[in-house]
């Protein structure tokens, strides 16, 4: 049956109504009339809701962008909203990240310091040597934002990236903070430590482009544009930047070697063990000692029905783990990363009380999981919950992802009401894994989140996530920690659960690295830059 | 599961077409996702992914019906497979239309494309649209319906235009 004009424009009416869930039950009847009775409806039909799927699509991309903006505007964090974009692997996403970062910054030339428009923090300032800096000054222990630019008239300065990677810049310097991966080195000297969580770290300019390949690397960047590099230890991925795309060649330098890239070609760098030398000697740097409270609680022993907690420095209180449903404590243990562990069973769920555990502040939340791939949807419920804020429409939870449209499946998941930041390792692997999130207020009081999975940083940033409907029931009042589940009707975490910290201050990486090899919180003096 | 990254924008279109609600559209597709991982081994290379993965996508389609069967507003089993049936032998132009929707967008006016994009935002609707672009209800029901015309004329006409 073909569609007169009249029917055409009820049955775009009709598909409208539809896609914005306006539709009523006659309009329903009369659209199904159509898609029953015409190819030619069914056709039109299928364009248009295709047409919302897209939009769905688009929008979740251009979020925070206007479409005219998207090709010149540059990206260095990758919305959840491009979900059919979901990282592959690590590498591929480091290096998209890099990629947009460091082009960015090398084609914003060398113009006065700038506040950047990010307010993504993504490295700190953790130690100083008499340092004097052009434009507003930086203070130790400040955070450092994507993009944010630092001109060092004089001293040295440490900065620590979340990734865990090191860098010392002795003056006089100009480098740009371009990502937690990814450092522009546009004149001066530049050390950098890159810790094995961190491999791929890169420091590039005009000249080239250094990619760590797990080492202690050094950078000289001249005021000619030409940039020496050096290997202390291991090896690193180098690519001059000059000439066209194809002339570009990856070299691996290894210990003890060092070349010069400049517009003139590649070299050898005159006196090289001179300068290996220099740049090998230690600097000494003034720190500040950040201290912090946590609860840790072991799982290994439940006394009367009770799994108690070690705490330091947190409010007077119990901390202690009681059952709300579920199966009895006796029943859930089991042999854990260290010790004894929990394994919950995706109908038991505990609480703990934990002062001030809904104001908003930093914290750092670390256990090992181990989660079976047998694990059903339904089971994707929360490892670690509470109220945030105090408000029911923020739960903060952490569990793993059962949504495709947010990332890849079975990842860590750490969500704040509607915000949601993925990880990039599948848990739903029956093995242990250790998983540490990390949660800090911005300038404008957003909270961004940092995930970290067995030490290595795999989600950062302040994102609005793909959808949650905000029906999880919760039950928990504010200032309870939740374990399992939030309330009897609302899905439950099935998975191990083992060593669960819970600190009141957002840890760096090196500190959750030796969290994760030690089960000890790390002792603030015996890590430099912490 | 790289076939299922690639393609999970087609298949989450499918679904919504046979599904048209956002969230119950997204959870069939986490269930097929699933149940695409387990079955894995039965796809044979070199063969339609996409159509594969849209039979199962089907079946997890009928399979959630049954907890939709209380809503007003579902369509009966005949009608979603006839959809279905369309949906398939389209796949090529649902493509194509996606890609020049992208062009599309960026001809519309300023104001229109800010109101579509936030009516689309993840976790948003139409009166958070409303609400936010400073228009009643009623405005923002009626400028939708007027830019997603727009929208499926401009792609109509870049399709008709490229094959010209």
């Amino acid at each position: 049956m073909s569609m007169s004009d009249k029917d055409s424009l009820v049955l775009q009416e009709l598909c409208n109504a539809l896609a914005d869930g306006a539709i009523t039950v006659a309009q329903h009847r009369r659209l199904s009339g159509l898609l029953r009775d015409s190819a030619e409806a069914r056709q039109f039909y299928v364009r248009s809701m295709a047409l919302s799927a897209s939009l769905f699509q688009y929008a979740g991309e251009m979020m925070t962008e206007a479409p005219d903006a998207r090709s010149s505007r540059p990206r260095n964090i990758i919305r959840p909203g491009a979900w059919w974009a979901i990282p592959i692997a690590a590498a591929a996403m480091l290096v998209l990240a890099f990629w947009f970062g460091s082009n960015r910054s090398i084609e914003n030339g060398t113009g006065s310091t700038s506040e950047p428009e990010s307010e993504e923090m993504v490295a700190r300032l953790s130690g100083e040597n008499g340092c004097r800096w052009t434009g507003s000054s930086i203070a130790l222990g400040d955070e450092l934002r994507s993009g944010q630019r630092l001109d060092l008239l004089a001293g040295a300065a440490e900065i620590t990236f979340d990734s865990g990677a090191q860098i010392v810049v002795e003056a006089p310097a100009s480098m740009e903070v371009a990502s937690a991966w990814n450092a522009v080195l546009r004149r001066g000297t530049l050390k950098a430590t890159v810790p094995a969580q961190a491999t791929g770290f890169r420091v590039a300019n005009a000249a080239v482009e250094v990619v760590d390949l797990g080492s202690e690397f050094s950078m000289i960047a001249d005021e000619n544009g030409g940039t020496e590099v050096f290997v202390q230890k291991g090896a690193v991925e180098t690519t001059s930047q000059d000439g066209s795309q194809e002339n570009r060649k990856r070299v691996v330098l290894h210990e003890r070697q060092a070349r010069r890239f400049a517009r003139s070609g590649v070299s050898d760098v005159a006196n090289r063990e001179e300068k290996l030398m220099r740049l090998s000697r230690r600097l000494s740097f003034q720190r500040i000692k950040r201290p912090f409270g946590y609860a840790h609680w072991d799982f290994d022993v439940a006394k009367d029905h009770v799994l108690t907690a070690q705490t330091a420095d947190l409010p007077a209180g119990s901390y202690e783990m009681t059952l709300k449903h579920g199966t009895a404590l006796a029943a859930l243990q089991t042999a854990g990363r260290w010790g004894s562990a929990l394994n919950l069973d995706g109908n038991t769920a505990l609480e703990a009380s934990f002062p001030n555990l809904s104001a908003r502040a930093s914290r750092t939340i670390a256990f090992w999981t181990r989660i079976s791939p047998e694990s059903e949807l339904s089971e994707a419920g929360p490892a670690v919950a509470w109220l945030f804020d105090g408000k029911e429409a923020r739960l903060f939870r952490i569990g793993w992802n059962r949504n495709p449209a947010q990332g890849a499946f079975g990842v860590l998941d750490a969500r704040m009401g509607r915000r949601t930041v993925v990880g990039m390792t599948p848990l739903r692997d029956g093995q242990w894994h250790h998983v540490a999130v990390v949660i800090t207020p911005n300038r404008k009081n957003e909270m961004q989140i940092r995930e970290y999975t067995d030490g290595r940083l795999e989600g950062i940033g302040v994102r609005a996530g793909g959808k949650r409907r905000g029906n999880e029931a919760v039950e928990i009042p504010t200032n309870v920690l939740a374990i399992g589940g939030t309330s009897p009707s609302s899905e439950h975490f099935r998975g191990g659960l083992d060593e669960l910290y819970i600190c009141d201050r957002a840890l760096a990486q090196r500190e959750i690295a030796y969290l994760m090899q030690t089960n000890q919180v790390v002792i603030p003096d015996l890590l430099a830059a912490d | 599961m790289l076939l299922m990254t690639q393609h999970q924008r087609r298949i989450f279109s499918y679904i919504y077409t046979l599904v048209p609600d956002r969230h119950n559209s997204e959870d069939i597709l986490q269930e097929t996702s699933l149940v695409i991982c387990e079955k894995f081994a039965d796809f044979e290379p070199g063969t339609d992914f996409v159509a594969w993965a849209c039979q199962i996508a089907y079946w997890e389609v009928r399979r959630a019906r049954q907890k939709f069967a209380r809503a007003k507003v579902i369509f009966d089993q005949e009608i979603v497979d006839a959809v279905a049936e369309t949906a398939g032998t389209m796949a090529e132009e649902i493509t194509q239309r996606h890609e020049a929707l992208e062009h599309c967008l960026r001809k519309l006016h300023p104001r229109d494309r800010e109101l579509v994009l936030m009516r689309y935002e993840p976790g948003s609707g139409v009166e958070e649209a409303a609400q936010r672009s400073g228009r009643t209800l009623e405005a923002a029901y009626k400028a939708l319906g007027r830019i997603r015309k727009l929208l499926l004329d401009c792609v109509t006409q870049r399709l008709e235009h490229a094959t010209s």
